[in-house]
């Protein structure tokens, strides 16, 4: 994979935020990246993410919910999903709603 | 009647008279709708469909279920049930804390009021017994000085359910609530409660948790739906979003799909969403985590706001409310989210009904149809609409009749966001298909509760569904709506069918009732109230084209990423969504309702 000047920001939300000391994150990426290599590259730069968003086995935990461009990643390709230059990456901790 | 969970003794109090009859329950219909919910929908189904909502001759029930008060988790529920003022379907609404289990340790499974008392009245239950006491001097009261008052006369360790005004004047979206902030919010039921002059139910008991009748299958079934929550990532404990968060750790996510309706929902999401979801609640104004009976997760999010003209301690800040004060209303003020909460808690409304009548006017407002003048976002103009609509004056008068009704006396029905009278919850329908077919099939107009697709839409739970695919959305629903009927009905808090299955919940049955079920027959049970109460709406006059939505969602596509430029495919969801329930254009034949056992 060649290195571009592909930038893709990525929003984090909640504790992830917290951690990593501001919301909006500046990713540069290969040409063909997915999904995977925005979270790697993301931990090089922030490793106090390292344990929240990768497992041992290098893998998204189900405790986090990933969307691109506002598509929960696991109605796309999961962290195989392609991600484009200009995409926004948003990462959120998991949801409930209700009022009876 | 020798069931397990039950205590077999219900009261039905005729308000007209006086006159208080204690029975036991019929065990057919136990058996065939089990309780809470489903029993509340079978009482109000033989009240008759053309009751007039707000006459003596309705009756309002409050019961709980076989597994309410017992040591199954989340099991805190009392169910509200009626003929609702508001849409004139049958409805039901939920709150709990600990009166639901209260009620069970004071001996009954049941209240059942019909009539209409003389002077304001209130009901003292203890012991297996209900006392009607005069309510005279907290007629006019607001809920949190009601509670007050009747905490100071009867004890601490009372539960007091209760009407604030809005219940009084008939304001036709008025709630009760329990417990200071705990709603059973949606339909109206605190109208019926104020048609009734009935203000309260004071429930005194000691803790009585009821025997299972298989102690040790209840023993397996108890640590395994426990272990599905301690293991779940919304409920776990302390860890997962629906316990750290509250159910305002949606915000974030449905404004990230494009499902958040903003501005009377002429957007789908709301640039700062942010500043009003549970992420920056928890962050800034967050103090304590209250929890319900027999509840590990502890979803309720008690906050204090900052000193000032909107300085209040309440809890909780719910997704809903946050998001009808919030998006809906394009006001992005944290803290006048819970200070209107909690006025509208006091008054005894409901707040999803109240924020998108606000919403309502706000584009009515804009579009110059009225005089009044309500800006988007104006909170201070909000404060006092809340105030005007408690107390029916002014303009508050026309919108305390509801959303629908409103919008048309302002000359445009289109503006109202709304099915059958009741208006929307927090989720777009064109960023959350489900939701779509969901308000429209909603046997209590429009509602998230009925069949929780979002559980599968965003949370992706039994499995992961794209939100903005129809497709196969009509049978997901199906199965929501039954299964959830039965949290409802069994007096379990619906959250816990993020963790649990319906093979936990015919275990845990089985085990505390005694009668032997397995996960079909139960949701056979759930279906068979879904089609009760469909049955009673279309006997009520709700029949071929009553299922739909408003035009905005049908007509005007989304404007924002991820969902732009869709519409909601209700047409094709309905045809799905009536093939798999066998019904002919909302109608339920005769055929179906003999298959269940219902005639
Ligand atoms: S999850 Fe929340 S609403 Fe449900 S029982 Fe627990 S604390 Fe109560």
């Amino acid at each position: 994979m060649k290195l571009t000047s592909n930038v893709t920001v990525v929003r984090l939300h909640a504790s992830l935020r917290e951690l990593a000391g501001q919301r909006d994150i500046e990713v540069t990426l290969p040409d063909g990246a997915i999904v995977r290599d925005v979270l790697n590259r993301l931990v090089e730069l922030r490793p106090v993410l390292a344990d929240r968003l990768l497992d041992e086995d290098g893998n998204i935990p189900p405790c986090i919910n990933v969307f691109v461009n506002g598509r929960d990643i696991r109605d796309l390709s999961g962290p195989d999903s392609p991600v484009m230059p200009d995409d926004e990456l948003t990462i959120l901790p998991p949801a409930a709603g209700g009022r009876a | 009647m020798d069931l397990g969970g039950y205590v077999d003794h219900v009261a039905r109090i005729d308000l007209t008279t006086g006159d208080i009859k204690y029975e036991g329950l019929n065990e057919e219909n136990v058996r065939k709708y089990i309780g809470g919910r489903g029993l509340g929908v079978k009482y109000v189904f033989d009240n008759g469909p053309k009751v007039d909502p707000l006459s003596p001759d309705n009756i309002i029930c409050f019961l709980v279920g076989p597994l309410t008060g017992t040591d199954v988790s989340m099991s805190g529920r009392m169910a509200v049930v009626t003929k609702s003022p508001l849409t004139g379907t049958v409805t039901d609404s939920h709150h709990g804390g600990w009166s639901g289990a209260r009620l069970k340790w004071a001996g009954f499974d049941g209240l059942i009021f019909k009539g209409k008392a003389e002077q304001p009245t209130y009901a003292y239950i203890e012991a297996g017994k209900v006392e009607l006491k005069d309510a005279s001097d907290l007629w006019g009261k607001g809920a949190h000085e009601t509670i007050k008052i009747l905490q100071k006369r009867h004890g601490k360790d009372v539960s007091v359910v209760t009407l604030g005004q809005a219940g009084e004047n008939l304001v036709r979206y008025a709630c009760w609530m329990n417990e200071n902030d705990r709603a059973s919010g949606r339909g109206g039921t605190g109208a019926v409660g104020g048609s009734k002059n009935l203000k309260a139910l004071v429930i005194k008991a000691a803790k009585k948790l009821p025997k299972p009748k298989d102690r040790e299958a209840f023993k397996q079934a108890h640590k395994d739906a426990l272990k599905a929550i301690n293991e779940n990532d919304t409920l776990a404990p302390r860890k997962g979003g629906l316990s750290v968060y509250g159910t305002n750790s949606l915000m974030m996510a449905a404004n990230t799909i494009g499902a958040l309706p903003a501005k009377n929902a002429q957007f789908t999401s709301f640039e700062n969403a942010f500043n009003i979801s549970g992420h920056h609640i928890k962050e800034t104004i967050l103090v304590g985590d209250p929890t319900c009976h027999a509840c590990p997760v502890a979803c309720k999010k008690e906050v204090e706001t900052e000193p000032g003209k909107f300085h209040v301690r309440m809890e909780s800040v719910e997704y809903e409310s946050a998001w009808a004060f919030g998006a809906q209303c394009d006001n992005d003020n944290r803290d006048s989210i819970p200070f209107l909460i909690d006025l509208c808690n006091d008054y005894g409304i409901d707040t999803i009904d109240m924020g998108n009548v606000l919403a309502m006017t706000m584009e009515a407002s804009e579009k110059e149809l009225i005089r009044e003048r309500v800006g988007w976002g104006d909170v201070d103009k909000m404060v006092e609409l809340v105030h005007k609509i408690a107390k029916r004056e002014g303009i508050g008068d026309i919108l305390a009749n509801g959303i629908e009704p409103a919008a048309k006396a302002f000359g445009d029905p289109s503006i109202a966001m709304s099915v059958k009278g009741q208006a929307i919850p927090a989720y777009d329908p064109r960023g959350m298909k489900g939701m779509g077919v969901g308000y429209a099939t909603s046997n209590r107009g429009a509602c998230h509760l009925r069949g929780y697709t979002p559980a599968s839409e965003v949370v992706g739970v039994p499995e992961k569904t794209d939100p903005l695919a129809w497709k196969g959305k009509g049978k997901l629903l199906k199965l929501f709506q039954d299964f959830q009927a039965l949290s409802d009905s069994l007096g379990v808090c619906k959250f816990s069918t993020f963790a649990e299955n319906p093979d936990h919940y015919a275990a845990q049955y089985a085990a505390v009732v005694g009668v032997p079920m397995d996960a079909n027959a139960i949701l056979t049970i759930g279906e068979r109230i879904y089609n009760l109460e469909r049955h009673y709406n279309n006997l009520a006059g709700f029949g071929e084209g009553s299922d739909t939505l408003p035009a905005r969602f049908l007509n005007e596509p989304s404007q924002s990423e991820p969902s732009q430029g869709h519409i909601c495919e209700l047409d094709q969801m309905l045809e799905e969504y009536y093939a798999e329930r066998g019904w002919v254009k909302g109608v339920v034949p005769e055929k179906k309702l003999k298959a269940l056992q219902i005639i």
